[in-house]
């Protein structure tokens, strides 16, 4: 007995201890064994959309057109950052993106083309997060390998400016050699990445920098121009695309919410589904994301006219008055004071005003794109609507289009602008433009196809990079920040009744008091407001990265 | 030479049988069963081989009690135990041998159990004789141990007299022919002599105490036991009495305070989510420090445990430890269980009901002040002030404005002017309760315990339910077999923790979020007498109501046997197969809700789609250890033990989550009635993991005459968690010396002490407990996310690549200790010093690598961090007549530094967890310069570059240190210029420190245990820490008045910047991290306080019991500290940067204890 036991523990001893260390994860894949089948492929690059949320519809905010409260960018008062995300993440994804491109590369599957589809999907993300870097910062190191921690890679010098775009621009032109057309997606597919949307970017990039350089008498201008008009008219071309229609006069307006999704105007949308993924637009319009007086008035008269020179424009002195006559993307985009709508929280119709039920009431002015009407969004949890962000719309290649052939030409011929400009005009119902209503009219191209890029795509984020490419920043950004007439109109003296009480702030001395000398609300005077133009161009690296690689060399100014 | 053998055995039997019919429980009669297995006695079995030449009998003794389970008990003053004997024994019975030798004297002897009493026969033949004395009588009584048990073989002596007796195997005595005026001794080994004056009583029971050196206690060490005065390393002991007769509902609790160098601190006042935490003597690293917890020699968990199945917990601080290796770089902490006693059955039932108070709410100011303070920051900013007529109203408490508020942003909302405080309305009074019943008793071979525990936590919410409640079973068993050969213990337990509460105690809807941000004009209530939504603001107590409910349960079941097998009578086989089985299930839902406004309409909803998310998850650890111990005495005085052995220990676990949406109802959440119709509304996920451990270990004890003992351990582990080329890379050796210096002539010359021992030890052990995976070393690609793509949008998931690194290993931290510890004036004030060095020289630091690298890089071992430190614990205790007391306190401190990182030296301002060269959790930040207080000092002052533009008078400046004309927060090496950033101190809690005081007159006790922390600096950040943080933030009550105005030039804070108004950027200036927010949160805590009584003896007699013993109790009643802000924050509080806590409570109880 005695002997059993002993041999008994003994040989649970030796099973305990002979038994391998040998563990393996139970519920992920080890890299060893992934990247077998273009499935695998594609479950990797379906990571990479995540990216896509880095583009922010707010980033207007930064700019003179948009406000909601003290923007430091806006207002020129940042500082700079230990860290900051818009640095760290790009890289993060441009990671995952050279994983992928270098597995794709040793892969035994190689000539699989959906291995190479994926690969170039790859590429478009990697140009993608290099474009959110360079877009700030300029150039910046170029990563090309996931690399290993103890690589020497890690501390890289920046890429110079050229280096970065061009790297940019090579990985969108060889990612759109292998992406299928947008036609030949399978449903399950839609919303992927698409020739077209590797075109329409670098048709963007190439704008961007071939504008910047020209207006910094840099070389390389054409080079770039170029390139933007070629890429937009490979997408112009290739017949995938065209502006939404389907809701008629109200295309525009409806575009942007839950039935402009998947349109033939889409070319890459951050995408949202009800609880899938949700997304808060609709509620940061309600908190309030809101136009300032200097957007409001870019919109032109019916007639094709600016305010200042139109006949048809009513002046501020009622409070629907300056949306009269006017172009409608200007109440498609803002709604006018009064009118009946539903709202996040309110899913029947109310009046809508300024501070009611928008909650927001520092320019005067009340939102209306991405406000939705779908009532189980509007009557749920606060990020629960399903529409998708369209972060490169068919609109854009055309505005950048037209914008490309007129710089890099100095005009513009009327069938580029029927080509272009005039479609956009054309869905809106406004008259077209043309060389002869610029010149009979005394206005100036240039500005012309500047206003219809800004009106376009107002609240969509592009104004800041418009305005550092313009490098105008320096004159449009410091100037006060201005919302709706208050002194000397209805706003200033009429009541607004709503339940029984007067709710019209604008009549109250708090308001009355910051208004200017033409009785414009004043949100934030020209001494809150700096931009200059040694150092604000570019944002500063965060000093960690530059503490850990003192290679890194700072932007000027900073 | 008589005989008189006690057999136990039978004797025990009749209790047993009479309540086996009285209770008719199974259990026993499983006991019953196994208990007939007792035949053979131990003093029959056991036969001894031992040699002494000319050795004292006090040795002999001591020889015997080494080699045998033989414990001796005589009154050396009547045995002279100092005579020299030779002595050759083979193989012969204890009986054989104490004939031997004390043949030649006039003693007798008896053998109760293991105890060997012996006595003179004079003592007993005059006993018998003596009765021509006059007015003598006789006293009888019982003595017991500090736990209740009875003690046979204690000496009673007449002091003076030759006249005693010693007490039977129940631990009761009768002593005749006792003068008045007597004073009666009791002694026993290893217990504290105590005397007690007859008078006129006839019965005198008494419990001794264990003496306060213990050389004799056995404490609990790896691998096995050790007698306390051969302890070489730095090991404390707290016993039963920290954990019974308080109203603790969770063990960690009790700990606090408990031992020197253990620190325990609460993260929350939530039932069943105190978020404990414990550490040894400081960090040791800076991932996690979590001390390896024992229970009964397998590792299990203290937040399930039932405090009062505790016998004892010994911590092992320094090399002591190292015999656990990989895990034990934070120390050990071993639990030893409460098992049944030889002797006759014991039935104790306990119970404790409290009242649990809030002690620190925080403290929004009221809405006069709230207007106050906005008005002044309106005056700041320059807008237009504040209409007076607010103040009237808000003093007036007048009806709300139906559509006006005053507060910006809310101007088109209600306007209040009442003043509610939602802390008060939301937290009231909790109530919590214990019930604990145990059985437990024994026969010569067997021994049995079981106990049944109930507490029951509740919340303090005034709405909706919250509470915890934690059921224990335990049955400990112990038999011997194979004449006395084989002896098994075996531990089985069951933990059931069930916590239920509203859905809104943390996630989405966090009531504590909300009502952190809930300003006290906003009423309870609305017009309907409905909860409702003013504005944006959500409604604490709706959510609380309305948000759904979640019930978890945590069942622990945990077996482990125990088996000694003695090979030979020097050699012993022990092996021990624990299996922890840990099931945790939960259930939560979320309900949908109406947001109805002021007047009572309906204006949206919350959780629009409800949902019930199920979660369970499976633990199952085992763990299988042998060893092999051998022990041999050699040339009588040297001492020799050697123990080697391996072990196995594998973990799996395995969760499944699911989640339904949609319910039909709102009331019922089973899966079945979610919407199945979309696969939205579908989601389900699991996780699955396994690791495992193979040790091999050893120990080499050697001890010379009990003077000087040496202690050489060593331990190989090999983890799954690392590379296969870095698993087995880690040997933790351990070198361990004690000198008992009370046994050195010189020493016992001075006459000063009783006890006087040096320790010194080194050590390595390591750290596996590490905040990373259990496959870090392998590229794992994780499958996550759900990113729509599709028509229709169907949510996909994506992999991702990890990055990983096959060189990491253990982080080896190294222990130096050195000792001391001291018995003076008659043992009655002892104490003990210990100084460390702990050195982690491979900490595993998350190396911070260029932004370029893509990703989270894996941790390496480049860390070098030291924690030196001290522990120091003293004691007196001492009685007078009825009346005793004792008092003990302990303080320890420790202090860290980061010696290298590998130049990863990167800080910023606020707290930096590692700088090179600094203390872990350090805050770096500005040295403040004042406040603006005129305009000839601001403009002095913008001449600084980098100072915010639009700064004013009554906003801070910071010095610049480095005199380069601006505040820049690094240097430019360019420049040879070193930023302004200086090192403002670390936040780690420092002098932390506790006293126990006891005091006891006849049957009443008191006692009080204080603790507390000496220093301890730290900033509070997030919306509470400044007045207005964002407009619509209610301030705090504590900076009304306290911010810098015209009229407050010596204001302690600058001047009111509400946020969002325009200005964030000089408000973010005025709050920089300066050592203007440094904030002490050193506290003294009255942790405990009981007052007892012990209902007299004779009426315990009357109704049959053994003792009953009744307490009033106070657990945190008192806390003195500086930074609570006035009391709105508890010093201990963890997180500390926002208002999200909830809160700690005090707790009043009563209690009784009885014993049948």
């Amino acid at each position: 007995m005695k002997h059993i036991f002993t041999l008994f523990t003994i040989v649970l001893l030796l099973a305990g201890c002979t038994k391998k260390l040998d563990l393996y994860p139970l519920d992920s894949i080890s890299q060893a064994t992934f990247w077998k089948s273009a499935s695998e492929f594609k479950l990797a690059a379906n990571n990479l959309y995540n990216s896509l949320s880095q583009y922010q519809l707010t980033g207007d905010l930064e700019s003179d057109i948009a406000y909601d409260v003290d923007n430091a960018i806006s207002s020129g008062t940042y500082v700079v950052n230990e860290t900051d995300d818009h640095w760290n993440t790009p890289y993060y994804y441009i990671r995952r993106c050279n994983t992928i491109i270098t597995a794709a590369e040793n892969s035994t599957v190689t000539k699989d083309a959906d291995v190479i589809r994926f690969a170039a999907e790859a590429k478009f993300f990697r140009a993608w997060n290099y474009w959110m870097l360079f877009r700030l910062y300029g150039g910046v190191p170029i990563i090309k390998e996931a690399l290993d921690i103890n690589s020497e890679v890690l501390y890289s010098v920046r890429a110079t400016r050229k280096e970065t775009v061009d790297f940019i621009l090579q990985d969108l032109t060889a990612a759109a050699e292998n992406l299928p057309l947008k036609s030949t997606l399978s449903t399950a597919d839609v919303g992927r990445i698409t020739k077209g949307t590797a075109f329409a970017l670098k048709s963007r990039i190439a704008l961007f920098e071939g504008t910047w350089n020209k207006y910094r008498g840099s070389a390389s201008v054409n080079e770039y121009l170029d390139m933007a008009i070629e890429s937009a008219n490979n997408v112009i071309n290739s017949s995938q695309y065209s502006l939404y229609s389907g809701s008629g006069a109200d295309s525009y307006r409806y575009l942007f919410i839950e039935k402009g999704d998947d349109s033939p105007e889409s070319i890459l949308d951050d995408r949202y589904e009800v609880n899938v993924r949700g997304q808060g637009m609709a509620w940061t319009v309600l908190q309030g994301y809101l136009a300032t007086k200097k957007l409001t008035d870019m919109y032109l008269c019916n007639d094709g006219l600016p305010i200042t020179k139109s006949p048809l424009f009513k002046g501020y002195n009622t409070r629907t008055s300056e949306f009269q006559n006017r172009d409608t993307r200007m109440t498609m985009t803002l709604l006018t004071p009064g009118s009946l709508a539903e709202w996040k929280l309110f899913p029947d119709k109310i009046e809508s005003w300024p501070f009611f039920p928008q909650r927001n009431s520092n320019t005067g002015y009340i939102t209306n794109k991405y406000r939705s009407e779908d009532r189980y969004g509007n009557t749920t949890q606060q990020q629960e609507h399903g529409f998708d962000t369209h972060i490169i719309r068919y609109a854009e290649v055309l505005l950048s289009f037209a914008e490309a052939t007129f710089e890099k030409n100095g005009s513009i011929s009327d069938a580029d602008l029927n080509k272009s400009i005039n479609v956009i005009r054309n869905r809106v119902g406004m008259i077209p433009l043309s060389n002869a209503f610029v010149a009979s009219n005394g206005l100036d191209m240039k500005q012309e196809i500047r206003r219809e890029r800004t009106i376009e795509l107002a609240l969509e984020g592009y104004r800041y990079d418009d305005l550092r490419r313009w490098k105008t920043a320096e004159i449009e950004m410091p100037q006060a920040i201005r919302g709706i007439k208050i002194v000397g109109s209805q706003w200033g003296t009429d009541q607004i009744v709503v339940s029984g009480i007067d709710k019209n702030p604008y009549s109250k001395a708090t308001y009355q008091n910051s208004a200017d000398a033409n009785g414009f609300l004043i949100v934030e005077p020209t001494q809150g407001r700096n931009f200059d133009p040694a150092k604000h161009y570019l944002r500063p690296i965060p000093t960690k990265e530059i503490l850990i690689n003192s290679k890194l060399e700072q932007n000027p100014g900073w | 030479m008589k005989k008189n053998r006690t057999s136990l055995c039978r004797e025990s039997f009749i209790p047993m049988r009479k309540y086996l019919r009285i209770m008719k429980l199974t259990f026993i009669l499983i006991l019953m069963g196994l208990m007939s297995f007792a035949s053979v006695t131990y003093s029959q079995s056991t036969k001894l081989t031992f040699e002494s030449q000319n050795v004292t009998i006090e040795n002999v003794f001591k020889q015997i009690e080494a080699l045998s389970e033989y414990k001796f008990a005589y009154n050396s003053t009547k045995l002279d135990v100092d005579r020299k004997i030779s002595l050759k024994v083979e193989n012969q019975t204890i009986d054989a041998i104490l004939n031997k030798i004390l043949g030649s004297a006039n003693f007798k002897y008896q053998i109760v159990d293991r105890y060997i009493i012996i006595t003179d026969e004079d003592l007993e033949s005059s006993n018998s004789m003596g009765s021509s004395m006059q007015q003598q009588k006789n006293v009888s009584g019982k003595v017991t141990d500090s736990s209740g048990g009875s003690l046979p073989g204690v000496s009673v002596v007449v002091k003076g007299t030759t006249n005693g007796t010693i007490t039977d195997a129940d631990g009761k005595y009768t002593i005749s022919k006792i003068p008045e005026k007597a004073v009666l001794q009791f002694s026993f080994v290893g217990m504290k002599t105590q005397e007690i004056v007859v008078g006129n009583k006839t019965s005198i029971s008494i419990t001794l105490s264990e003496d306060a050196i213990g050389i004799e206690e056995v404490v609990a060490v790896g691998y096995g036991t050790k007698l306390k005065g051969e302890l070489t390393g730095a090991v404390s002991k707290a016993d039963n009495k920290m954990f019974e007769a308080r109203p603790v509902v969770n063990t960690l609790n009790a700990l606090q305070g408990g031992l020197p160098g253990v620190t325990v601190s609460r993260g929350s006042g939530r039932p069943g989510s105190e978020n404990f935490s414990m550490q040894i003597r400081g960090a040791s690293s800076i991932n996690g420090n979590s001390p390896l917890i024992l229970i009964d020699g397998i590792p299990g968990d203290l937040n399930l445990l039932n405090p009062n199945d505790i016998l004892n917990v010994t911590v092992l601080k320094d090399a002591a430890a190292s015999i656990y290796g990989a895990r034990a770089a934070d120390g050990v902490l071993l639990i030893t269980t409460k098992s049944g006693k030889e002797g006759k059955l014991t039935i104790s039932y306990s119970a404790n009901y409290g009242i649990s108070i809030p002690a620190y709410l925080a403290k929004h100011a009221s809405t006069l002040h709230q207007a106050e303070m906005f008005d002044e920051g309106l005056m700041n900013l320059g807008e237009p002030r504040l209409d007076p007529t607010v103040f009237e109203k808000i003093k007036a408490n007048a009806a709300p404005d139906l559509n006006k508020g005053w507060a910006k942003y809310l101007e088109n909302y209600p306007g209040f002017y009442g003043n509610t405080d939602w802390y008060d309305a939301i937290f009231g009074n909790g109530q919590q309760q214990s019930h604990n019943l145990s059985i437990s008793g024994g026969g010569q071979d067997h021994n049995y315990l079981f106990s049944a525990g109930y507490k029951s936590n509740g919340g303090i919410l005034n709405y909706g339910t919250d509470k915890s409640e934690l059921f224990n079973l335990r049955f400990n068993f112990g038999f011997k077999l194979f004449n006395d050969r084989l002896n098994v213990e075996t531990r089985t337990s069951f933990d059931d923790q069930a916590i239920t509460e509203p859905t809104s105690v943390d996630g989405d809807l966090n009531f504590l979020y909300s009502l952190s941000e809930m300003p006290n004009y906003v009423p309870i209530f609305n017009t309907q007498g409905q909860t409702y939504w003013y504005q944006n603001y959500g409604n604490p107590i709706q959510q609380l109501l309305e948000g759904g409910k979640r019930k978890s349960n945590h069942h622990k079941f945990q077996t482990n046997i125990k088996a000694d097998l003695k090979i030979l009578n020097d050699l012993k086989l022990v092996t021990q197969v624990g299996i922890n089985l840990g099931i945790n299930d939960a259930n939560s839902n979320t309900r949908t809700f109406n947001l109805i406004d002021w007047t009572g309409n309906i204006f949206g909803q919350r959780n629009g789609t409800n949902s019930a998310t199920y979660i369970n998850s499976k633990n199952l650890y085992g763990s299988y250890t042998a060893y092999l111990e051998y022990n041999k005495t050699l040339f009588r005085k040297h001492q020799i033990n050697l123990m080697g052995g391996a072990s196995h220990e594998q973990n799996d676990y395995q969760d499944q989550n699911i989640t339904g949406y949609n319910f039909t109802s709102n009331d019922l959440f089973t899966l079945n009635l979610a919407d199945k119709t979309k696969t939205a509304f579908m989601n389900y996920s699991g996780s699955a993991s396994d690791w495992a451990l193979n040790s091999y270990f050893g120990r080499l004890s050697y001890s010379y005459d009990r003077r000087f003992m040496l202690d050489i351990t060593t331990r190989v582990d090999g983890s799954s968690k690392f590379a296969p080329k870095k698993r087995w890379s880690a040997l933790f050796p351990a070198v361990s010396a004690s000198w008992n210096l009370s046994k050195e002539k010189f020493i016992q010359s001075l006459n000063v002490f009783d006890m006087l021992k040096l320790r010194a030890s080194w050590g390595q052990s390591g750290n596996q407990n590490l905040s990373f995976g259990n496959y870090d070393y392998i590229p794992l690609i994780t499958i996550s996310g759900n990113y729509p793509l599709g028509s229709p949008n169907v949510g996909l998931p994506g992999a991702v690549a990890s990055i990983a690194s096959e060189s990491r290993t253990w982080e080896t931290i190294q222990t130096t200790n050195a000792g001391i510890d001291f018995a003076v004036l008659g043992s009655r004030l002892t104490g003990s010093f210990d100084y460390f060095i702990k050195q982690n020289n491979n900490m595993l630091v998350s190396v911070t690598l260029p932004a370029t690298l893509g990703g989270t890089s894996p941790t390496q071992n480049h860390g070098k961090l030291e924690t030196k430190g001290w522990d120091f614990s003293i004691g007196w205790s001492d009685s007078k007549g009825d009346f005793k007391y004792a008092i003990s306190a302990m303080i320890s401190d420790n202090k860290s530094k980061l010696l290298d990182l590998k130049g990863n030296d990167n800080y910023w301002e606020g707290l930096v967890s590692t700088r090179k060269g600094y203390p872990l959790n350090s805050y770096f930040g500005y040295e403040s310069d004042g406040i603006i207080k005129n305009s000839e000092e601001l403009a002095a002052y913008k001449e600084l570059g980098n100072v915010p533009v639009n700064i004013g008078v009554g906003d801070v400046k910071y010095k610049d240190l480095d005199g380069d004309g601006k505040i820049t927060a690094f240097g430019n090496p360019a420049t040879g210029t070193k930023g302004d950033m200086k090192y403002l101190g670390d936040r780690n809690p420092r002098y932390t420190y506790s006293s126990n005081i006891n005091l006891k007159y006849k049957n009443f006790e008191l006692s009080i245990l204080l603790q507390g922390v000496g220093r301890r600096n730290d900033v509070r950040t997030g919306t509470v820490s400044r007045p207005l943080a964002a407009v619509w933030n209610p301030p705090l009550e504590w900076f009304y008045g306290k911010t810098w105005t015209v009229d407050r030039p010596n204001a302690e804070y600058p001047r009111i910047i509400p946020g969002y108004m325009g200005l964030d950027n000089v408000q973010a200036w005025d709050y920089k991290y300066s050592d203007r927010r440094i904030i002490s949160v050193a506290y003294m805590r009255v942790k405990s306080l009981i007052l007892a009584y012990n209902i007299p003896q004779s009426f315990c007699n009357q109704l049959k019991m053994q003792s009953i013993r009744v307490y009033a109790s106070g657990q945190d009643l008192f806390t003195i500290s500086k930074g609570t802000w006035g009391n709105s924050f508890d010093p201990e509080e963890e997180r500390i940067d926002n208002q999200q806590t909830y809160p700690f409570t005090k707790v009043i109880s009563f209690g009784i204890d009885v014993k049948f």
